[in-house]
């Protein structure tokens, strides 16, 4: 436990401080890794077991108390169609603004805070229907490492009709809208 | 043509300033408007405010660039200079014309201020078609009363006249239109008026009465004792040529400096998301920050110095207590921040009440009491709605025509008081009127003729009064354009059951109604059932628990595939949280905790899995990042720093229990 907050101390205290605008923080999420831009991160914390919410779609894992505040946290494995977790020794919560809103993105670990030089990031193609690609911004190459950028305004966005009916047959089938 | 207005050029926040600063500026005027319309005399009284208002509005539109407003805020500006000047005087065609303006005024302001200019150009007309008409007058057509402007001097002078006991009286001579030599006439008049006692001043002053054909005359005399009738009489029938249309005697009341100041609101008023606060509010939170911080320097020193036994503990428990002081004063602090006084939110009654007497030609004195009253700005601004219909609903059914007031020996002018008052944690807010109260035999009569009950239930007086809240009641039998449309007391208490607030109502027939509203204080701290679903504990606001027990599983029974459960005596519907949340838990079959709530449209029961027992509770919203959560209210974070989730409880049970 305490090796993990150390670590984390060190990631907040460098994230808050990197002023370059093209830093990217970079997590891993199954196999692969993963680059945010670091100017959207508002901390990054342990993973705490979020209260569940009745009827909410299955990627979000329910809320947690960020400082006072009741936030919502997203699992990203789940969102990307991964199973879940058993264990959390390195899970991290990265707390984010998005839409306007502060949420946190449950991620299987935080690895570095990095600026990948602007010739080594190309626009992604259009590669395929699987969840996690469509959230793609941009790919980026360091070394032989291949970081996946993501578009945070599309995690919530439901943008593909198998999920549309999945998150309705979840929901309360009465619901009216108020 | 409206154009498009491109809003990505104003910077929104001070956009927001100005709409908020200048609702509250209009709100003003219309206050004063509506004073003036009952007492025109006292229009020079407040002139130098509305100028300011005006001048104020027309220059924050300008750094805007509401350019079409700053126009018509132009227009205005200089009436209130004619009216400064005493060379025009507002009547009720200008009073009506302003009210108005400020009614479309402010719906622009808070719909179509970001997307559209506003229509300034048939308000310019119209003003300027105001003071034309004064323009035009030449010498032989007359000109309009002006305004009887005392200086500061002369309403000392006044005051101290009436002080010692002694009268001051306005006398004022209205010419015929076809009146010629008006000035001569004017100037004989004053000259009588002298014999009686010292002259003050006299609009138009006196130097211009020869120079002008004014319309009428006035004049402010002060006399040592009052006027004997035989006086008065020769003031009245003052032989004059016969152009003179009428004189007319008023005798001024003494009005101390405070009193004056009851008559209006104090200016300090609220619009929109914003909110003002007292300076000395914030700096007793502030203060308490500090606090925090002092605390936490301690707590870091007491880590940095290391376990050392007992005196760790003693220190730790003394910081402890401070950090309990501390956060409960700052808790209290921050409430007080979202406190408004009730004048806020009932400044705008007036105007809504002389609307509705104008349209129905009745006369109502609104009465206010317990204006300081603080109440949460958000449930204040809930309630308006639900005050605005009571409001609407005396003036319209409570209270009678003055007519039959008249042959009832009551006071022909209807009154209305609304009165704020804080019981423990409640705000209690009551509206009366002095009508006929509610005919119990028409609402039976109606309820018999609905449905809603039959002939042979024996209902007593409180029962049946009480059926106006049952929905789809409604007692006038024409629908009006005030109240009456069928929808009425059960959204005001549907309303306030939002707010777990609850509404009550006496009335004595002959004598009137009162409507009795309670609301918490603030809402964001509500006392509330905590119960264990899933191993997650989730809170139900108490005002709508009716009873929490413990039952079998051979005493729920099953109707279709709903679970019910007889109690005496009813037949209570159950609905299984965890199943329906799919927070599945193990039930033992022999205790079966069920708490029954009052769902709006009866009672239900809700099986848990624990009941934990009652809590205040400090509820948070939670972000709409997921969407609309509708059976969740929001969120408390618990003593144990565990998230409890509040339930939307009603809508669970009508979306479960009443589909139609």
């Amino acid at each position: 436990m305490a090796r993990t907050d150390n670590t984390m101390d060190i990631l907040n205290l460098q994230f808050t401080s990197s002023e370059a605008e093209e830093q990217l923080i970079i997590f891993s999420v199954g196999n692969e890794e993963y680059g945010l831009d670091v100017l959207r991160v508002q901390e990054i914390i342990r993973h705490v077991t979020p209260t569940k919410i009745p009827h909410a779609p299955d990627f979000v894992e329910g809320v947690i108390n960020f400082r006072g505040d009741v936030i919502p946290t997203i699992c990203l494995r789940t969102r990307f169609g991964l199973p879940p977790r058993a264990d959390h020794e390195f899970t991290v919560i990265i707390v984010i603004e998005m839409n306007g809103k502060t949420v946190g993105l449950t991620v299987d670990q935080v690895s570095d805070i990095l600026n990948i030089p602007a010739e080594q990031i190309q626009v992604t193609p259009e590669l395929s229907a699987r969840p996690e690609t469509q959230y793609l911004k941009a790919m980026g190459k360091l070394g032989n490492r291949l970081i996946m950028i993501l578009d945070l305004d599309k995690i919530m966005s439901i943008n593909s009709q198998e999920q549309l009916e999945q998150i309705i047959a979840e929901s309360n089938p009465f619901v009216t809208g108020d | 043509m409206l154009e498009q207005r491109d809003a990505s050029f104003v910077d929104i926040d001070l956009l927001t300033a100005f709409i908020a600063e200048t609702s509250e500026q209009i709100e003003r005027l219309v206050m004063i408007l509506l004073q003036i319309e009952t007492d025109k005399d006292r229009q020079s009284e407040f002139i130098d405010e509305m100028f300011r208002l005006a001048h104020n509005i027309k220059g924050s539109s300008g750094i805007i660039g509401l350019s079409e407003v700053t126009e018509v805020m132009h227009e205005i500006e200089d009436l209130f200079t004619a009216v400064r000047n005493g060379q025009y005087a507002l009547d009720n065609e200008a009073i009506d014309l302003l009210l108005s303006f400020a009614d479309e005024f402010n719906n622009y302001l808070t719909k179509n201020v970001m997307t559209t200019p506003f229509a300034g150009e048939k308000w310019l007309e119209k003003f300027k078609s105001l003071t034309n008409k004064e323009t035009a007058a030449d010498g032989s057509s007359p000109k309009p009363v002006p305004a009887l402007v005392l200086s500061e001097e002369e309403k000392a002078k006044v005051n101290a006249w009436q002080e010692e006991g002694k009268c001051v009286y306005e006398v004022s001579l209205k010419f015929s239109p076809d009146a010629t030599l008006r000035c001569v006439a004017a100037v004989i008049f004053l000259r009588y008026i002298r014999t009686l006692g010292n002259v003050l001043t006299t609009a138009p002053s006196e130097n211009l009465i020869p120079e002008e054909n004014y319309a009428s005359f006035r004049v402010v005399l002060f006399t040592e004792d009052q006027l004997t009738p035989e006086e008065e009489q020769s003031i009245l029938n003052y032989p004059l040529n016969d152009g003179v249309q009428e004189i007319n005697i008023r005798k001024w009341h003494y009005r101390s400096e405070d009193q004056r100041g009851i008559d209006l609101a104090a200016g300090d008023s609220m619009a929109g998301q914003t909110i003002r606060v007292k300076a000395e509010r914030i700096d007793n939170v502030i203060n308490e920050l500090g606090k925090l911080l002092t605390i936490k320097t301690s707590l870091s020193h007491l880590y940095q110095n290391g376990y050392q036994g007992k005196p760790t503990w003693e220190q730790l428990a003394k910081i402890l207590q401070e950090l309990d002081q501390t956060v409960s004063t700052l808790q209290t602090g921050a409430m007080d921040l979202r406190m408004i006084p009730v004048r806020q939110l009932f400044s705008r009654f007036p105007k809504i009440v002389r609307d509705i007497t104008k349209l129905l030609g009745k006369k109502v004195e609104l009465h206010f009491v317990g204006e300081d009253t603080e109440i949460d700005k958000h449930i204040g601004e809930e309630l308006v709605d639900a005050l605005t219909h009571l409001l609407r609903n005396a003036v319209d059914h409570g209270l009678e025509d003055m007519e039959t007031r008249k042959k009832l020996g009551k006071d022909p002018t209807g009154h209305i008081t609304l009165s704020t008052r804080q019981e423990g944690s409640h705000i209690v807010i009551s509206i009366s009127d002095d009508g006929r109260g509610l005919d119990l035999e028409m609402i039976k009569e109606k309820a018999i003729a609905t449905g809603l009950i039959t002939e042979d239930n024996n209902l007593s007086d409180e029962e049946i009064i009480r059926l106006i809240f049952t929905p789809g009641f409604s007692t006038s039998s024409q629908v009006s354009e005030i109240s009456g449309r069928g929808v009425g007391m059960d959204v005001v208490k549907t309303n306030l059951k939002k707010l777990q607030g609850d509404i009550d109502v006496k009335t004595e027939p002959g004598r009137g109604t009162t409507f009795l509203l309670r609301v918490p204080l603030t809402l964001a701290i509500i006392q509330s059932f905590m119960v264990k679903v899933g191993g997650q504990i989730f809170g139900i606001p108490v005002t709508d628990v009716v009873q929490s027990i413990v039952i079998k599983e051979e005493e729920i029974h099953t109707a279709g595939d709903q679970l019910i459960f007889y109690r005496y005596p009813e037949t209570i519907p159950l609905v299984d949280l965890g199943e329906h949340f799919r927070f599945p838990f193990a039930r033992d079959k022999t205790r079966i905790p069920v708490v029954i709530i009052n769902s709006g449209r009866g009672h239900v029961g809700f099986i848990v899995e624990e009941l934990i027992g009652l809590e205040d509770i400090m509820t948070k919203p939670i972000n709409k990042a997921m969407g609309e959560l509708h059976q969740i209210a929001g969120a408390a974070l618990l003593g144990s720093g565990q998230i409890g989730l509040i339930l939307n409880h009603q809508l669970i049970a009508q979306q479960l229990l009443y589909i139609d």
